[in-house]
């Protein structure tokens, strides 16, 4: 078990050595010199109170949507999705959140969540029901869903919500939500709010309930072989359905937080992706609840990098997208390094042996 | 073997494994066209020579000679280039490819432009096909096929390679008698065209039928080569073990209580999606204490059987009973609460492999009160205690309860499947193929706690391709043909010959003997 840890870790090291090898490069082509520049992006990004809120402003998000998709895909199931509910999600929260002119202010911000939860848990359970009745692909059904959904919210809100008759996206917009909906801020006047904690709360009970529980156990057995969870008897289609709605209503929090805590409308286009990064942080921490937590803070502080870079050096955003890209890729390449490593290990032993 | 040309010669060859010497000087030399037996039992040391003949492991000292000339292999296609090809117990295939895309995999064969024309290929392995009488479908998907099929498909596989020299480690593990004939006859037609042929096997009677010589190996040393004109079955046993009797399985003293039917399926049908029909007007009975044998050549209805009682499928009519209580169909979870299921693929579906051994135990049982609360917290003491109990009772060797299912031998596994399905107390135990590929001491483990079982007053369904099994352990046997049962024999009058004229059609039973 010990090994397996340092194992791991020593892997990610390799991983993130050879990330920053490549930027150097990127950022020497660029004809700045890289070393400066990391110093410099690492003294903003981590030492000032800015960075720091900017960056775990950034995480906060990701966070939550990357625990939804790893919900799913530890089961073996692909919601890639969660772009497209999150967007339902916060709709429904920013019409509760404008709406709902009575209610206390905690009240409200858990109405307000809750609403958006169970939108994008409906919205998930399309798919569910698709893939169980007539076993249409999950993966494409749930792409194609995204699309209905970022379009279809634009849709209600010109229709239904807009105050105004503009058609310029970033103002196509509901109304803003009561103050009393706003989520606290955790380093004013910075943005960053309590969304975080959340995140890191439900990143920990999700890990405790895998662990510990019977729910736990049965969807790890899914996840582990569904033929042996058919046959041990395990209700495979109701447990489908629980964690298409899970998986969508936890990536749905991702998108009520954007709007109670920046936004404070649901604005057209305002997730910029952040079900797409969720995806990619998952994949960083291999579906497990506890590693979404410093994937997600470290998908954070690459995309404040990308900012701060921009701001100080003629290098771009896109460098720092580049090197998201050259992580990932790492990150789920080593699925094929492995037994090549494991070989090779045995190999040796058997030389030892002889 | 008109000629006594050597093709073959393995010289003092020694290679030792942590903790045994697996082959201590070991020579055997193989004539061109004959067929060579190699016998022994169990750990005796062939599949390991066998393996290093063809390249898969390295020995520690000794010669390999093929045609006069000294080989170093260094891999499989070092011995392959030498003409000698194996084929193992575990098939080296694809299932999702076709026949044909197997057999040229590896050695695909492109025209000019670098694309893959198969055509030519094609030609020549019909040829081969039709020229050693195999009879392989070869746009068939190979995981579709029937095992005996397959291993056609591997040694058409090798002759296409133009194999000279044919390894067959234990080839008979996975046939019926039927299949065991039909593969006979394809051997002595390679051996006809000049294949020569090592046959592997630990069944006295088969080399007696198809070997031309024959060396007996025991504990990693060889006891001597043999032309089998000179043999008798008696004589191998005692050089295979070393004293004069085979041990046999004592079949324990049991009543069968006939006035109580444990499992009763009655009027049973089933059409594939296609709408064949797979099983036909299935009635049958298991009693308590009782152990009903299944037999039947691969494919006639037996797996589809299983799954209808084990509700893995619904059958389009009929009703299965169980103690009393009725059901148009059962589901795998309400069959498994009072009764277990020893499944055939104990990878795939009787295990989790990458889950730990008790996470293996407690499948099905997580909303016992005893391993979980009500409110869902897993109760872990209970569950590893209860684990532990099974690794022990079953003797699992695993050096912990948290090691993956997925690392333990076939023999540990199926103890630990056994294990789990037994320690439940179940009523009825419906087990298939539940030795197959294993060795012979776990062999012998599973058929005593099977018969232990039913002599505890339980009752077994016991489905297998294994005649000898189903002989040794059933009290009674049915015989399925083409999904219909065709026959029922009395576990004391039932002999080989007999069973298989029913397992090929060419007996029935009178209908009102057959329906109980």
């Amino acid at each position: 078990m010990k090994r397996q840890w340092i194992d791991e870790t020593l892997k990610y090291l390799l991983i993130l050595i050879i990330a920053a090898i490549i930027g150097a490069i990127l950022i020497l082509i660029k004809g700045e010199d890289p070393l400066k520049l990391a110093g410099e992006v690492f003294r903003y990004a981590l030492g000032t109170r800015a960075g720091i809120a900017s960056t775990l402003r950034w995480a906060s998000p990701v966070i939550l949507t990357g625990l939804g998709i790893a919900i799913a895909f530890r089961v073996g199931i692909g919601n890639i999705g969660v772009e497209g509910q999150l967007y339902v999600a916060a709709l429904v929260t920013a019409i509760l959140g404008y709406s709902l002119t009575s209610l206390a202010p905690l009240t409200l911000k858990i109405v307000a969540i809750s609403g958006g939860m169970i939108a994008a848990a409906l919205y998930a359970l399309i798919p569910a029901f698709l893939l169980v009745k007539w076993r249409v692909n999950e993966i494409l059904s749930t792409m194609m869903l995204n699309y209905v959904a970022t379009w279809g919210t634009e849709y209600v809100v010109r229709a239904f919500f807009m105050e105004s008759t503009a058609v310029v996206p970033r103002l196509i917009a509901t109304r803003e939500i009561l103050p009393e909906a706003r989520l606290g801020q955790l380093m004013p006047p910075y943005d960053l709010n309590t969304s975080l904690i959340i995140g890191v709360v439900l990143c920990v009970l999700f890990y405790l309930m895998y662990r510990y529980t019977r729910l736990g156990y049965m969807l790890n057995t899914l996840g582990g072989n569904k033929r042996f969870a058919r046959y041990g008897g395990l209700n495979i289609t109701a447990l489908t359905f629980l964690v298409f709605a899970l998986s969508g209503a936890v990536g749905g929090i991702g998108g009520s937080a954007e709007i109670l805590g920046i936004h404070r409308k649901f604005i057209n286009g305002f997730s910029a992706g952040i079900g797409w990064d969720g995806l990619l942080v998952s994949l960083i921490a291999k579906n497990n609840p506890l590693g979404i937590i410093p994937a997600g803070l470290f998908w954070g502080l690459l995309k404040n990098s990308g900012f701060i870079v921009e701001r100080i050096s003629s290098v771009n955003r896109w460098t720092i997208y580049v090197l998201q890209a050259v992580i990932v890729l790492l990150v789920t390449a080593d699925l094929y390094v492995r037994p090549y490593l494991k070989r090779k290990a045995t190999a040796t032993k058997q030389r030892e042996v002889l | 073997m008109t000629d006594n040309h050597v093709i073959l010669e393995l010289r003092n060859i020694t290679k030792h494994f942590p903790g045994v010497i697996a082959n201590n000087h070991v020579s055997l030399s193989v004539v061109e066209g004959e067929i060579h037996a190699l016998v022994g039992e169990n750990g005796a040391g062939k599949s390991t020579l066998m393996k290093i003949a063809a390249g898969i492991y390295k020995a520690d000292a000794g010669e390999i000679i093929v045609d006069g000339k000294l080989q170093n292999f260094h891999s499989p296609q070092d011995a392959f280039l030498c003409g000698i090809s194996a084929v193992h117990q575990e098939f080296m295939l694809i299932n999702s490819l076709t026949v044909l895309e197997n057999i040229v995999l590896g050695f695909e064969p492109r025209d000019r432009l670098g694309f893959l024309n198969v055509r030519e290929a094609e030609l020549r392995i019909r040829e081969l096909n039709k020229k050693y009488g195999l009879n392989v479908p070869l746009m068939a998907v190979v995981g579709t096929l029937p095992v005996a099929i397959q291993q056609q498909v591997e040694i058409l596989k090798a002759l296409y390679k133009n194999a000279r020299i044919l390894i067959l480690d234990e080839p008979t593990a996975v046939l019926t008698p039927q299949e065991i004939g039909d593969l006979f006859k394809a051997l002595r037609s390679l051996k006809a065209m000049g294949t020569t042929i090592i046959f592997v096997t630990h069944k006295l009677n088969e080399v007696l039928s198809i070997a031309d010589r024959v060396t007996v190996m025991r504990g990693g040393v060889v006891q001597g080569t043999l032309p089998v004109a000179e043999v008798s079955e008696e004589k191998l046993a005692q050089m295979m073990v070393g004293r004069e009797v085979i041990f046999r399985i004592q079949k324990v003293q049991k009543d069968v209580d006939r006035s109580s039917p444990i499992l009763d399926v009655r009027q049973v049908n089933l059409s594939s999606d296609a709408g064949y029909p797979i099983l036909k007007n299935i009635n049958l009975t298991v009693f308590k204490g009782e152990i009903l044998g299944v037999a039947g050549v691969a494919g006639n209805g037996q797996t589809e059987l299983v799954e209808v009682i084990t509700g893995f499928r619904h059958p389009d009519t009929g009703e299965i009973n169980i103690r009393g209580e009725r059901f148009a169909y059962i589901s795998p979870r309400k069959f498994r609460e009072d009764n277990s299921y020893v499944c055939q693929d104990r990878r795939q579906v009787g295990s989790s492999p990458q889950q730990s051994i008790w996470e293996n135990v407690l499948i099905g049982l997580q909303e016992q009160r005893r391993f979980s609360t009500r409110s869902g917290i897993l109760k872990r003491n209970a569950i590893y205690g209860y684990t532990r109990d099974i690794v022990k009772q079953f003797d699992v060797r695993t050096p912990s309860i948290h090691t993956p299912a997925g690392s333990l031998s076939g023999g540990n596994l199926q103890r630990l499947v056994l294990g789990r399905e037994l320690a439940k107390d179940p009523i009825l135990l419906v087990a298939e193929d539940p030795t197959r590929g294993l060795d012979v001491g776990a062999t012998e483990y599973v058929r005593t706690q099977i018969l232990q079982f039913a002599a505890k007053g339980k009752s077994v369904l016991l489905v297998s391709q294994d005649l000898n099994e189903l002989l040794m352990l059933s009290d009674r046997i049915i015989v399925l043909f083409k999904g219909e049962i065709v026959g029922e024999i009395p576990g004391d009058e039932a002999t080989p010959e007999l069973v298989g004229l029913y397992m090929l059609g060419l007996k029935r039973g009178e209908k009102n003997e057959v329906a109980v």
